[in-house]
């Protein structure tokens, strides 16, 4: 009352499923975000307030495209955060475009896409399954064994690891994959029992990846030749918010991702320690809780500098300069709406933490059509067939 | 487990867009650099090719609205790369058109980055396929084309071993296979040399 100057407020819209069947990493990501929303809210440096518009389509593909048409059209919102699995992006892009709003996608994904409509501000294959496959292949073998969900990521990501395995003159010795949920691992289990891969590349999700694990610690109890610092699991987007379900049956495997938990640098202190006061202490955020809050971070800051949340001026102060976020000062190419990322590689240790074990020594260029992957450079980094085991001094 | 990919890498190709400046396409300009490909747009007319082993360009996306076979340097039968339709007007008239410039592919005006990617994939499998069958036909003509001169061969080795026509082309065949050719090319090399007017059929054996 009486006040000459209010701060604008701008509604954004958020697609996450905190329920159904991938809520540990929607819920992350909506944890993410609150932090966001709230550090934002309260800096006096951001003269405006976010507004959220928080909906759960619970992983019906349907409701994402509901919730994202009357957002945009009832709800005023110009920017959407959200959608984790290919399938709901995709079902999202054409109203987006439609509507000419700005999605904002903040997960790892497969690659081949480049809506202009959308920010991606997850990894793609050159920055985790690549960078992954370059680490595992000199130190346990290339020869593979490839496993997914039955859907869009796991059949991308799996072929692009084939290409990858047949680059390095490798050999898949195994590609099976399981409805989405479904526990029904035994047989691939019988089947890498038989075949010994040198190491399994898993891109299942929820239950049937923590069946899985735990199935495979079960023939490694049997057989020390499954051991996992013989013939590890692989993932690309497995995470500290599932660490509990798998329970030791992950200790020792491998994940990519672009935020581990354990960054003992003073930046990643300082947020730890402000997520701990958020979320309690015992909770170890993953990189979708990092994710979910380096999105609004960067929305935040591009409408800040662009004193307006209209889209064409957000995308062009976005692309201006980079955005401070969890992992690091992260720059979005202004060609592929895509973000340039630094990489780790994590190995899974006890009590729900990561062990880092490899790094990029910079941000990788994303590159969603994997138009500049080199096989030649590849095949230098790995090694020559037979070469296995053999580590490079650093 | 091994497995052909069948997916191209377009870095390092060469695009040719035909059409007139125009937002409509400015997506699709942007979206083929990010897939690797150097862009030249034209409008009218395409630049000529030097000579007929030069193909200009690795991929063409042409304009069907206002598109017209004199802005082309080739025929719709000799289109030297894979072509793919940008339509806004979906006019009878024009989809014939463009059905006559044997376009493996197309996209909607305006153009989004979404489908430029399948739309240049399916083109080039299209043409490549095209291309493969185009060959075979050629082939298939030529060996059709033999046809007499096989008939000669078949009723010299038939009348000279006196056998019948089944036992003369097994004979032949079998002969053919020996010096891997085929058939027509195998009894056109025999009619070259004058053996079958000589009645000297006596080189191929009944078996």
């Amino acid at each position: 009352m009486g006040e000459t100057h209010t701060n604008p407020v701008y509604r954004v819209g958020f697609l996450y499923s905190v329920t159904g069947p991938y809520r540990a990493i929607a819920q992350d990501l909506y944890d993410g975000a609150r932090m966001a929303l709230e550090e934002v809210n309260h800096d006096p440096e951001f003269a405006f307030r976010l507004a959220p518009e928080f909906r759960d389509p619970a992983g019906v593909p349907e409701r994402y495209t509901e919730f994202c048409d009357s957002l945009i059209r009832h709800d005023g919102c110009k920017h959407i955060i959200g959608t984790i699995t290919s399938l709901a992006r995709k079902e999202v892009l054409p109203t987006v475009e439609k509507l000419d709003a700005l999605l904002w996608y903040p997960c790892p994904y497969e690659g081949f896409e480049c809506s202009e409509n959308v920010i991606y501000t997850g990894a793609n294959p050159n920055q985790h399954i690549l960078p992954l496959f370059e680490h595992v292949i000199p130190k346990f073998g290339r020869r593979v064994y490839l496993t997914g969900s039955n859907y869009i990521w796991g059949w991308e990501t799996n072929r692009i690891g084939r290409e990858l395995i047949q680059a390095c003159d490798g050999e898949v010795l195994g590609e099976k994959y399981l409805a989405i949920d479904s526990v029904d691992v035994d047989h691939i289990i019988e089947d890498i029992k038989a075949k010994k891969p040198d190491f399994i590349l898993n891109n299942m999700i929820g239950n049937s990846s923590y069946a899985f694990f735990k199935a495979y610690q079960k023939l490694a109890e049997q057989d020390p030749e499954f051991a996992a610092d013989k013939r590890p699991i692989v993932s690309c987007n497995l995470t500290e918010c599932e660490l509990v379900q798998l329970g030791s049956a992950g200790i020792g495997h491998l994940s990519t991702a672009i935020y581990f938990a354990n960054q003992t640098d003073a930046q990643n202190t300082a947020w730890l320690a402000r997520f701990h006061e958020f979320a309690g202490a015992d909770r170890i955020p993953s990189a979708f809780v990092a994710q979910g809050y380096a999105t609004v971070k960067m929305l935040a800051q591009s409408i800040r500098r662009a004193n307006t949340d209209d889209v064409p001026a957000v995308r062009h102060h976005l692309m201006r300069k980079p955005v401070q976020t969890p992992f690091g000062m992260v720059q979005i190419d202004a060609t592929s709406n895509h973000a340039a990322l630094t990489p780790l590689i994590g190995e899974i240790g006890e009590a729900g933490w990561f062990k880092i074990v490899s790094r990029a020594d910079q941000a990788v260029e994303p590159d969603p059509y994997l138009v500049h992957f080199d096989a030649d450079a590849f095949r230098r980094k790995v090694g020559k067939a037979g070469a296995k085991n053999l580590r490079v001094v650093s | 487990m091994k497995r052909a990919n069948r997916i191209p890498n377009f870095r390092g190709w060469h695009a040719w867009v035909l059409h007139r400046p125009s937002a409509a396409i400015d997506p699709l300009l942007r979206h083929l650099e990010r897939l690797g490909m150097t862009v030249d747009r034209y409008w009218p007319e395409l630049p000529g090719l030097d000579d007929a082993q030069s193909k200009g360009a690795d991929i063409l996306f042409f304009d069907a609205d206002m598109g017209m076979d004199e802005q082309f340097p080739w025929t719709p039968d000799h289109t030297p790369m894979p072509s793919v339709a940008l339509i806004g007007s979906e006019a009878p008239g024009r989809l014939e058109w463009v059905l006559s410039r044997q376009s493996g592919a197309h996209l909607q005006k305006p153009v989004s980055t979404a489908g430029v990617f399948s739309a240049a994939v399916l083109a080039v499998h299209a043409f490549e396929q095209q291309q493969k069958l185009r060959a075979e036909i050629c082939e298939l003509r030529r060996r059709l084309k033999l046809r007499p001169v096989v008939a000669k061969v078949l009723m010299t080795v038939m009348l000279s071993h006196n056998i019948d026509e089944h036992g003369a082309l097994k004979a032949i065949r079998a002969e053919a296979m020996k010096k891997q050719q085929t058939i027509e090319d195998y009894c056109a090399a025999i009619v070259a040399s004058g053996r079958t007017g000589s009645g000297d059929g006596a080189t191929i054996a009944p078996n």
